[in-house]
């Protein structure tokens, strides 16, 4: 077993981090402008703390059962059949995440960067270049999510700091002026943009050193947390809470409108732009990884090569499915609140709870 | 074993090597500037008013509603030997939209027309109006994802046309000679850069805007800064003059320098402002507000005249105090002129209700221009003279 220990410290939190911030965060500001105002970066924060219990709770659950693989946790708390059911529609809201996030990252390129190429082109890079790097199993995945943390984060929080220039912080008041109610319904839609730190359920199994892993866990989920709370308080500093509302993804848009004064290139977004392309690959990649190795052990595939290859096509046609971009967000506000309880309440309270039920029959 | 390495390398010579976004650059030409003027069929709408949506052929009938020019560097005259800016050369097309302009004008031209590099944008004076035409150029302008939106806008009341053949003297094209003189803000307090994105937030804001103002000077055929132009609603509502512009900037807190005069006994003196620090107070209910803005300008003197001495305390304090009267009482003529006659709140009064008193904001958001105009704006303008120059 020692030589399936390889996890580091460093390993969870840049996977933890990597696989939340995704194609979210192109329109988070949005989203909170439209329903709390200025107050987004509040918000943030709070969801960032709900979000950070759900992720202790996965803590306790796989501390609980000896750090085993996910599917055999399941397994022994709520037996074959309700495993197989939980693991297929956990698989479900992965793919339908990443494949929804696919159609807007596509459709995010498609405006700034690549206007002529084909939708379907890019659908399939992405895809294909992601089913290489599943097909390097765990180790490769996460060596490639501590290599990209620096890449996307060095770049973009001084990206963002060049933003603060031209903003006014005096934008971000006033504080606290909504009712209750608005901050409830912002809370829930921000933890949204949080989905994907159930990737901790694959990694933890492998860690090193088991000690210090809750720490690490909540500083990623600070990191996070802290990231988008900036972004949010720069979008307002930047555009005001008006503006923000009008726009689909202010964070791009702020990028465009970033000046370094005295820089010797101008117009140089295109470079920050692909940064982004980052920001999506490796959340795709990390939730596509985790659904493959559900499906392999629901239909016992034995392979992730395998299972990873089944569920492409599949990505392919989600992601395809929505007629336009109104559509994309459409769905994806139908379908996420009910995916997000499930996968962030739902799953690790089951198998916190029922665990001490098993273990009895077991005796027994 | 020899065909497996061959195969992959074939396939990435068939795969990679097409792009369906490649331009060549030089069958590009980067617009920097674009000139909106109102076409021929602007006040004439009623034919279009009369289709319905969903009828054919809706892009025959041609109403050339804009006058569209879109200037760009000759790129083919910079080259080895040739230093600095090129010649700008012009397009220009009547167009019924902005898009519309888009695609007339590669239809006119050789090359691909690319706005990403757009550095200014001149609007003529008829757009603001028309409400209507200004919110469907405005809509493409933010709509659009390549275009600059950095870009400086300005007003202008002459044909655009004339303005952009202009040549001035300094530089070789007229949108280098404005964006020079739009950096020489923090000399001179007349000149107000506004960029595009600025106006947009205002307009999303409250629908108001301020917008720079050139013109071309008849008697010396020079193209200067002339104030700037007050957009209420979507729709012009008058213009300020550059002295005007410099008391508004003083009571935005936003002045980066410039002079300020006053005669005494038949001698102008002048200080030269470096720094203002303005606060802004209220006082009041939902029925009367007051609001108190508190400018301290502090500056420079730079011209007094020979055989009078400046450097005692006294006489310095007398010209502090006298200029402190002067623009106090400028500035709120013009707050009141802001208040009353253009019924736009541009000191960012509504911004600080809105911002640091939010509990009165809910009360008086829905009648915020009764109240506005029914406040009280006091203006305290306070100068101090730091430095007297090297004599005494």
């Amino acid at each position: 077993m020692n030589e399936k220990e390889f996890v580091g410290k460093y390993g969870l939190f840049s996977t933890i981090v990597v696989s939340v911030v995704g194609v979210g965060v192109f329109s988070y500001p949005n989203s909170m402008a439209k329903e709390v105002g200025t107050d987004g970066w509040i918000v943030t924060i709070v969801a960032g703390f709900i979000c950070s219990m759900s992720l202790l709770i996965i803590y306790k659950v796989v501390n609980k059962n000896g750090f085993i693989p996910f599917y055999n946790i399941m397994e022994n708390t709520v037996g074959k059949l309700l495993s197989k059911v939980l693991a297929l529609m956990l698989s479900a809201y992965f793919i339908f995440s990443i494949s929804i996030g696919m159609r807007i990252f596509t459709e995010v390129m498609k405006m700034n960067l690549l206007g002529r190429t084909p939708t379907e082109f890019i659908l399939l890079v992405m895809i294909f270049t992601g089913l290489y790097l599943v097909r390097g199993e765990v180790s490769a995945l996460v060596k490639f999510n501590e290599i990209s943390f620096v890449i996307m984060f060095i770049p973009i929080i001084i990206v963002l700091l060049f933003a603060t220039r031209g903003g006014d912080i005096s934008n971000v008041l006033p504080v606290l002026q909504h009712r209750p109610n608005d901050y409830l319904n912002a809370i829930i839609s921000s933890t949204y943009t949080f989905g994907g730190f159930e990737i901790a359920f694959l990694i933890l199994p492998y860690m090193k050193e088991k000690k210090k892993i809750k720490k690490t866990l909540l500083n990623s989920m600070i990191f996070i947390s802290i990231f988008y709370a900036l972004v949010v308080i720069i979008c307002l500093m930047f555009f005001t809470k008006d503006h923000t509302r009008q726009l689909l993804w202010p964070t791009i848009t702020l990028i465009r409108a970033v000046v370094i004064p005295g820089a010797f290139v101008e117009r140089w977004e295109g470079i920050v732009m692909t940064l982004w392309v980052l920001f999506y690959f490796t959340t795709f990649v990390n939730m596509f990884y985790f659904s493959g190795e559900l499906i392999k052990d629901v239909f016992r595939l034995g392979d992730i090569k395998l299972s990873s290859l089944i569920l492409a096509p599949i990505i392919y046609i989600v992601a395809l499915y929505p007629q336009n971009i109104a559509e994309v967000y459409e769905i994806s506000h139908k379908c996420t609140p009910f995916f997000i309880i499930f996968s962030f309440i739902f799953v690790p309270l089951i198998l916190l709870l029922l665990k001490g039920n098993r273990k009895k029959e077991e005796v027994k | 074993m020899r065909l497996k390495k061959t195969i992959p390398i074939v396939l990435c010579g068939l795969l990679l090597s097409g792009c369906w976004d490649k331009v060549e650059i030089d069958r590009k030409i980067f617009i920097s500037i674009i000139g909106i003027d109102l076409g021929k069929d602007a006040t004439n709408d009623k034919d279009i008013k009369k289709i319905k949506p969903n009828e054919p052929f809706q892009e025959r009938i041609s109403n050339k509603k804009l006058s569209i020019i879109y200037g760009f560097p000759d790129i083919s005259a910079l080259g080895p030997g040739n230093t600095g800016a090129s010649q700008d050369k012009y397009l220009s097309v009547d167009a019924l939209s902005m898009e519309d302009g888009i695609v007339k004008a590669t239809g006119k031209s050789s090359r691909i027309l690319h706005l990403g590099q757009t550095k200014l944008i001149i609007l003529n004076s008829g757009i603001l109006e028309q409400p209507e035409t200004f919110k469907e150029i405005l809509d493409y302008l933010e709509r659009h994802p390549n275009l600059n939106k950095m870009m400086q806008v300005v007003v202008t009341e002459e044909k655009i046309e004339k303005l952009v053949k202009y040549k001035p003297i300094m530089e070789k094209s007229i949108e280098n000679y404005l964006s020079g003189l739009v950096e020489s803000s923090n000399r001179n307090a007349t000149i107000l850069p506004i960029t595009l994105n600025e106006i947009i937030i205002h307009l999303d804001q409250n629908g108001n805007a301020i917008i720079p103002k050139i013109s071309i000077d008849k008697e010396k055929d020079d193209i200067i800064l002339s104030g700037i132009a007050i957009v209420k609603a979507y729709k012009l509502k008058g213009y300020l003059t550059p002295i005007e512009v410099a008391d508004l900037e003083i009571m935005r807190g936003k002045i980066k320098g410039g002079n300020k005069v006053i005669y005494k006994d038949g001698h102008p003196i002048e200080i030269n402002i470096e720094d203002i620090n303005r606060k802004l107070k209220m006082v009041g209910d939902k029925n009367k507000l007051q609001f108190n803005i508190n400018a301290r300008l502090e500056g420079q003197l730079r011209e007094f005249y020979k055989g009078k001495e400046v450097l005692s305390k006294t006489e310095l304090n007398t010209i502090e105090n006298n200029f402190s009267e002067s623009i106090s009482k400028e500035c709120e003529i013009i707050a009141k002129m802001m208040q009353k006659e253009f019924e736009v709140d541009e000191l960012g009064l509504r911004d600080y209700v809105e911002k640091y008193k939010p509990s009165l904001w809910k009360e008086i958001e829905d009648n915020w221009e009764e109240v506005y105009k029914n406040a009280d704006i006091n203006v305290n303008v306070e100068v101090k003279i730091r430095r007297i120059g090297v004599i005494k």
